[in-house]
């Protein structure tokens, strides 16, 4: 930060200008060229009566450190001592993926009288999910008459964490194998529950509001209403963030794979979350943070948004799927989000579903992916797509349904279905 | 490389520069067409060199106006003004004197902030009462200057150098009060 007010551009032109026109005027005993000069004379001596006493002191502050994509804030910039200041201006850098208002991110503040403080506030908006640097910039201040220039001085560098945006996932469908104590999904076992199963002869322990009077009197014996015990489900998001394909624009514009893919995952973490159901996370990828553990409740929410947001794309080049550790217990759910174009992602999957677990692929990759006019790029992405219908196939063909993401719904046919294959009888192998 | 590079910066400032800052810009052209204009209705004749010249500058000053091409700008047209124009002290002067002053405000103002910055209308109407107290001292140093000529005084060795004094002392107190660290 600047620690002394200068001379601005303005007063140092009016007064060498003044200065020397008027030591001209004397010499040539020109009275006319005083009058020219008198504008710019009254400007310096305004200037110069009401220097500055006191260096200004800069700081910004972000109201919210964590957000949602398309959410924003205030960035506030403050200056203490600015009892010399009469116009302070705030400019702050652009990056992509962050918009400000106003939109180029230059803000001035006039204050008509001498204040302690001078605040000026730019609105932040984070328009994609990430962790990314923000409220950088420049911040200067003028005295009075603009005769004096404090700055520019630079702002500091906030960390802002955007989670993805609240995304809209809805499944009417029961997870097909419910597996733990409490929850909403009708398991196979009979039990406390509200899902009709049965009508059968009564037992001792059966409670009496069970008893169903019209068959109990057609048969001459009692009998009970009896229903299968609802638990709750355990589920793994698998993301796949080892490539990323299309152009990201930001919560308003296209989305790329890995934008598809983590607001999928947020969704439908949401989704199984809200319902009560276990979720956990695994991101198949260079990213560091690369896993939230199994868990329940909205606290657990956060951690799984959080460990989306630190997403980054890339592969992991020492990842051996086959010796990857992914904790999950039996009978939980594995959603897989991921284009298919990575081979660890897809060794991940199969390896996965060869253990018996329930597997589903959504599919991330949009349907036209703009590859740039060159023939050759074009030529190149089509065999790649000729690669992946092979990949796709050989996944399918190991009983894997791939789905392609399309927001609520995606997952209803699939889980249906997978719930049938969970219910028939299997060869043991 | 290092030319075009600022070449580019400077076009890059200039197209991101806001409506209010392309006013002022012009303001400061506008400034010194004024006195351009003044110089021969002041019976000073025509030059077509020096108006390009100073055109040249005051378009560099517009271009820049945090830079110090503004500072030429007023030197030049207060030169010129000397060279081609014999002693006059009719409306004409006030008219040059209000250029310059134009000139140096639109400088001022569109030097206040980055490409695209606004000025809010507080700035502006503080600015605009500073400019009539510009106006108001301009004119009544006018008066005084026609009251002196009107009064033919004769010519006084003691009177010039008490001026030159009155200058050089001010000159001084300017470089003193740029030099001094007062602020805490």
């Amino acid at each position: 930060m600047p620690d002394t007010w200068q001379p601005s551009i303005a007063l140092l032109r009016a007064a060498l200008a003044s200065a020397l026109l008027a030591v001209v005027a004397v010499l040539v005993g020109r009275p006319d060229l005083l009058v020219l000069v008198t504008p710019l004379v009254v400007h310096v001596v305004a200037c110069v009566a009401r220097k500055p006493a006191v260096t200004p002191t800069a700081s910004s502050s972000l109201s919210l450190s964590v957000l949602r994509e398309g959410e924003g804030t205030p960035l506030q910039v403050s200056l203490e001592h600015a009892e010399g200041v009469e116009h302070a201006v705030v400019a702050l850098n652009t990056h992509r993926w962050t918009a400000t208002k106003p939109a180029n991110g230059v803000v001035g503040v006039t204050t008509g009288r001498p204040r302690q403080r001078l605040d000026a506030t730019v609105a932040v908006t984070s328009t994609r999910w990430g962790r990314r640097a923000i409220g950088d910039g420049l911040v200067a201040a003028m005295s009075p008459s603009a005769g004096y220039q404090w700055g520019p001085g630079r702002l500091p560098t906030r960390t802002i964490t955007t989670l993805p945006m609240p995304g809209s996932f809805d499944s009417r469908a029961p997870a097909p194998h419910p597996i733990g104590l409490v929850g909403t999904n009708p398991a196979r076992r009979p039990g406390e529950g509200s899902e009709f199963s049965s009508i059968r002869p009564f037992q001792p322990g059966d409670r009496l509001r069970r008893i169903q009077w019209r068959v109990s009197l057609r048969t001459r014996t009692l009998h009970v209403t009896s229903t299968v015990a609802e638990q709750d489900a355990s589920v793994l998001l698998l993301l796949d963030s080892g490539i990323e394909v299309g152009t990201s624009e930001g919560v308003l514009g296209s989305a790329s794979t890995l934008d598809t893919a983590v607001r999928a995952a947020g969704a439908v973490a949401e989704h199984y979350l809200h319902r009560g159901d276990r979720v956990g996370l695994r991101v198949l990828g260079s990213t560091r943070r690369n896993a939230a553990t199994t868990s329940a409740g909205r606290r657990h929410l956060r951690v799984v948004l959080d460990t989306l947001a630190a997403v980054v794309p890339g592969e992991h080049r020492e990842a051996d799927p086959s010796r990857m550790r992914f904790q999950v217990s039996a009978g939980s759910m594995v959603i897989v989000l991921s284009p298919l174009l990575c081979p660890t992602a897809v060794a991940a999957t199969t390896t996965l579903a060869s253990r018996g677990l329930d597997v589903v692929v959504v599919d991330t990759l949009p349907d036209g992916v703009d590859v740039g006019g060159d023939h050759r790029r074009r030529l190149a992405w089509r065999m790649r797509l000729l690669e992946r219908a092979q990949v796709l196939d050989k996944v399918q063909r190991a009983g894997i349904p791939v789905v392609a993401w399309r927001g609520p719904g995606t997952l209803d046919q699939i889980l249906v279905r997978l719930g049938r294959r969970a219910a028939m009888p299997r060869v043991a192998r | 490389m290092s030319v075009s590079r600022d070449a580019g910066d400077l076009l890059d400032r200039i197209a991101q520069t806001s409506g209010q800052q392309r006013l002022l810009r012009l303001g400061v052209l506008a400034g010194a067409g004024v006195v351009l204009v003044a110089i021969p209705s002041a019976g000073g004749g025509f030059h077509l060199l020096l108006s390009l010249i100073a055109l040249l500058v005051a378009l560099l000053a517009a271009m820049m106006p945090e830079s110090h091409a503004g500072a030429v700008l007023l030197v030049t047209l207060g030169l010129y003004w000397v060279v081609l124009v014999p002693q006059h002290l009719g409306a004409w002067l006030l008219v040059a004197a209000a250029g310059m002053g134009l000139a140096h405000l639109c400088a001022t103002l569109a030097s206040y902030g980055p490409a695209g910055h606004h000025l809010d209308p507080v700035l502006l109407r503080t600015w605009g009462r500073r400019a009539w107290v510009a106006v108001v001292a301009t004119i009544a140093v006018w008066l005084l200057t026609g009251l002196l000529d009107f009064l033919d005084l004769p010519p006084s060795r003691f009177a010039l150098g008490a001026a030159l004094l009155v200058l050089l002392g001010w000159v001084a107190y300017l470089s003193v009060r740029f030099a001094s660290p007062k602020e805490r």
